[in-house]
C-alpha cells in the first residue's frame, strides 16, 4: 500500500540509500502518477546521485517545474547551462536559497560584480554572517575580483 | 582558483513526508 511504501522510502532517504528510494518512488508512481511528494523525492534523489540530467527529464515530463523552481534552477546550473538557470532563477521567487544559486552562477561566469552584490546583501542575514563556508567564498570573490 | 564551495547544493533538500500515519 502507499503508506507502507511511504514508510520504506523515509527509511531508505534516512539511510542515503538513493538508488533504493528511486525504485520505491517508482513503484508510488505507478500506483498513483500523480503522487506529489513522491515526484519531488525522486527528484532530489536524483540530484543526490549527481543525475541531473535525468531530473531535467523528470521536471520535463511532469508539470512539477514551477513547485521545484529552484531545484529545476539548481539541475541547469550543475549541466553548465548558466543562461537557462538565470532565466528560470529570474522567473521565481527571490529567497535566500535562489539569491545564492544566482550569485553562484555569476561567479561561474566570472561576473564577479553581480556576484559581491548579492553576497554582500545576504552578508546582513544572521545566517550568512555566522557561515564559514559562505565568507570563504565571498573572499574568493573579492580575490577574483581583485 | 581560490577555494570556492557549492553553497547552494545545500538547499537541495527532501519534502518533509507525510507517511499516512
Ligand atoms: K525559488
Amino acid at each position: 500500500s502507499i503508506p507502507t511504501l511511504f514508510e520504506e522510502l523515509d527509511e531508505y532517504i534516512s539511510k542515503s540509500s538513493f538508488k533504493k528510494a528511486i525504485r520505491v518512488c517508482n513503484k508510488i508512481l505507478g500506483i498513483e502518477a500523480g503522487n506529489v511528494q513522491a515526484f519531488q523525492c525522486k527528484v532530489i534523489c536524483l540530484m543526490q546521485l549527481s543525475n541531473f540530467q535525468e531530473a531535467i527529464d523528470c521536471f520535463k515530463k511532469s508539470k512539477q517545474i514551477e513547485s521545484m523552481s529552484f531545484e529545476y534552477s539548481y539541475c541547469l546550473y550543475a549541466l553548465n547551462k548558466y543562461q537557462e538557470s538565470l532565466k528560470q532563477l529570474e522567473k521565481s521567487q527571490k529567497d535566500n536559497r535562489s539569491l545564492e544559486l544566482e550569485a553562484q552562477i555569476h561567479y561561474k561566469l566570472e561576473d564577479y560584480s553581480k556576484t559581491i552584490s548579492i553576497y554582500e546583501s545576504l552578508l546582513s542575514k544572521p545566517e550568512y554572517s555566522d557561515s564559514v563556508e559562505f565568507i570563504t567564498n565571498l573572499c574568493a570573490v573579492y580575490l577574483e575580483a581583485g | 582558483k581560490p577555494l570556492f564551495f557549492d553553497l547552494a547544493f545545500n538547499n537541495v533538500s527532501f519534502p518533509t513526508l507525510d507517511i499516512g500515519k
